[in-house]
């Protein structure tokens, strides 16, 4: 079904740019960082240490950009570590005792950018939680700096406070609002699926009006036959052996019918694939003359339907060849799955021959050979022909088969 | 060779004591008919149902039985392991309606020698009475799908799992693609005895196989734990 990968795309387009819109805040926030650190007045304590610590940054942020895997759990925490030691670093860099009171801070907005990425990719309570882990590492930043937290100012002390209530709440509702976009999506898609299902649904029950269609086409006339000329019969006194004959004949057709109409009711069928074996078998019920046809099958066979119709296509050729050229007096055709590819194959047990493409090719023989070919290498599968002139026939075409 | 009331002319083989069980008298008439007319066995019981099967059996000792399987009280499967157990010399013969393969899987577990279509003709139906007479596992390649689906899965781990060699792989694919046991002899360049013995060890495979589901299911259901426990 088309609509289905759509669907499951949605939410993960969001995902992706969401995740771009991250990779661009946190490079604008790298260069940030540097214009300060080398701009910085008073100019940095320890300023190696503060460029080694940029320069971690960079390589960490280049890693998340470059690395083809999205982030994951562990480059959450990741973050998360770098993010609180460049927080905890910015109280050894900048000059003791100034933190938060000249300039801004060395990590300028790079900071907020994790407990975003935390409350986007595992919701309301990861979001928190890393906003919580950093605001505890900046408030450590300020002992660090050699501001003990005992002799912080009003002003200072509010300044923190409001700072650690930022952290909390920017993980906090980048994390709800991600869960709902997510609860809104999951929600659409099962909307979605459920008006697909409606219309599968739908289709079955079309298909069940025909098979009533049929039946009343088919077996309700011939049992009304059937009865008429019994009644018929009855009254004749040398009853004609012939006539009971031809009435036998046409209950055991009938019966045939209906015995196969009950056993192609397809069991849970796996969306848009269908059984090969039932489609043979009735291909070997409805096929013009041709000698008796047996199939055989492991298990029901499953390939996707338009691959099923190319098979069975090459599978009548097969069989048209065999009644027209082959004087056989037995088809078979067995279908099997082995090793990630689908082996049919049809058999007769008529007069052969030699088997040599550019000979057949030169006699104008090559025909029906050629075309079974083209449609199995259409699907990237492979025809092998084996027989000998008094040995009869053997076509195995295999089709290889993608199953998720 | 049977043991039974040997025919005063001598100079045919025995005639084969038949019993034919299947719940509509017109069917049953006809392939009494048939096989009678062949002059190669005669009609010594027939029955209507599963649990008749079974008493009959027993009274008429039979070299072999005709089996339907879609019957009243005791299905023809269930019947065919009984009356293998009571039994274990007489042929079973299953001959079913198409489609019935399920059943017929069953059948062969339980210990039938063979099975042919309802609808197959009156010269193949005493051919194949012969054959499972004379010892040989009478397949059809629809069967033979059914078994290697049942007996080929790749991924087994547990080795008292009765699984198929290689070469009853091979055999039970060509019988799948229609070759008959000449032919199969010939392409693998064995005899058709061998072919043929195969195709029993199959047989006795599927029988196997059986017995180690039940052993399976009975231990999931702790069964076999001990009392005392």
């Amino acid at each position: 079904m088309e609509g289905h990968d759509h669907l499951a795309s949605e939410p993960e387009r969001g995902q992706r740019q969401l995740w771009t819109a991250f990779l661009i805040f946190r490079w604008g926030s790298i260069a940030w960082m540097i214009v300060l650190a080398a701009s910085a007045r008073p100019p940095l304590h320890r300023p190696a240490l503060g460029w080694i610590a940029i320069a971690s940054a960079v390589a960490w942020n280049a890693w998340l950009t470059f690395t083809p895997a999205r982030p994951h759990r562990g480059a959450l925490w990741g973050d998360l570590a770098v993010t609180a030691g460049l927080v905890l670093l910015s109280g050894v860099v900048i000059a003791p005792g100034r933190i938060g009171i000249e300039g801004p801070a060395f990590t300028t907005f790079y900071k907020w950018s994790t407990p975003m990425a935390w409350g986007a990719a595992r919701g309301l309570g990861p979001g928190l939680l890393a906003g919580a882990t950093l605001a505890a590492a900046y408030v450590l930043s300020r002992p660090v700096n050699g501001l003990p937290l005992g002799d912080l100012s009003p002003g200072q002390i509010q300044n923190i406070a409001t700072t650690v209530v930022i952290f909390l709440a920017i993980g906090a509702a980048v994390g709800a609002v991600s869960r709902m976009q997510q609860r809104a999506s999951r929600q659409l898609r099962e909307v979605m699926q459920e008006a697909l299902s409606e219309r599968e649904r739908a289709g079955r029950l079309q298909e069940r009006e025909k098979l009533a269609r049929e039946i009343h086409d088919s077996v309700l006339q011939v049992l009304a036959l059937v009865h008429k000329r019994g009644r018929q019969l009855a009254k004749q006194e040398p009853i004609p052996p012939s006539a009971v004959l031809e009435l036998a004949g046409m209950a055991a057709a009938q019966e045939d019918w209906l015995r196969s109409l009950i056993l192609r009711q397809p069991v849970v069928e796996p969306r848009e694939d269908a059984s090969l074996r039932a489609a043979l078998e009735s291909l070997a019920r409805t096929v013009a003359p041709t000698p008796p046809i047996t199939v055989s099958a492991v298990g029901p066979v499953w390939l996707p339907s338009p691959v099923l119709k190319e098979v069975l296509a090459a599978v009548r050729q097969a069989v048209d060849n065999v009644a027209q050229h082959a004087a056989a007096t037995r088809i078979s055709v067995f279908a099997e799955e082995q090793n990630g590819h689908v082996l049919v194959t049809v058999r007769d047990d008529g007069h052969g021959f030699r088997y040599d493409e550019a000979a057949l090719e030169r006699d104008g023989k090559f025909g029906i050979l050629r075309s079974i070919k083209g449609r199995i290498e259409d699907l990237e599968g492979s025809v092998r022909v084996e027989t000998a002139p008094g040995r009869g026939t053997e076509i195995e075409l295999s089709i290889p088969v993608v199953r998720q | 060779m049977t043991t039974g009331a040997g025919s005063a002319d001598g100079d045919q083989e025995e005639r084969i004591r038949v019993m034919i069980v299947d719940d509509h008298p017109v069917w049953r008439d006809g392939i009494r008919t048939d096989l009678e007319g062949s002059g190669m066995a005669e009609v010594v019981a027939e029955a209507s149902d599963g649990g008749e099967a079974i008493e009959r059996a027993r009274e008429a000792m039979p070299d072999l039985i005709l089996m339907d399987l879609q019957l009243p009280t005791v299905n023809g499967a269930e019947a065919t392991r009984r009356i293998m157990e009571e039994t274990p010399h007489v042929k079973v013969l299953v001959l079913s309606a198409s489609g019935e393969e399920a059943d017929v899987l069953d059948a062969v577990k339980a210990g039938a020698h063979g099975y042919v279509l309802k609808s197959t003709g009156s010269q193949d139906l005493i051919e194949a009475v012969r054959r499972v007479h004379r010892g040989e596992p009478v397949f059809t390649p629809s069967l033979a799908g059914l078994v290697l689906g049942e007996l080929r899965h790749p991924g087994r781990r547990d080795p008292a799992e009765p699984v198929l060699s290689p070469r009853e792989t091979e055999v039970l694919r060509l019988v799948a693609k229609g070759y008959t046991y000449r032919e199969i002899a010939e392409k693998l360049f064995i005899s058709t005895k061998t072919v043929q013995n195969h195709v029993q060890n199959i047989l006795s495979k599927l029988q196997l196989h059986r017995r180690y589901e039940l052993m399976r299911y009975a231990i999931r259901r702790g069964l076999d734990r001990a009392p005392e426990e």
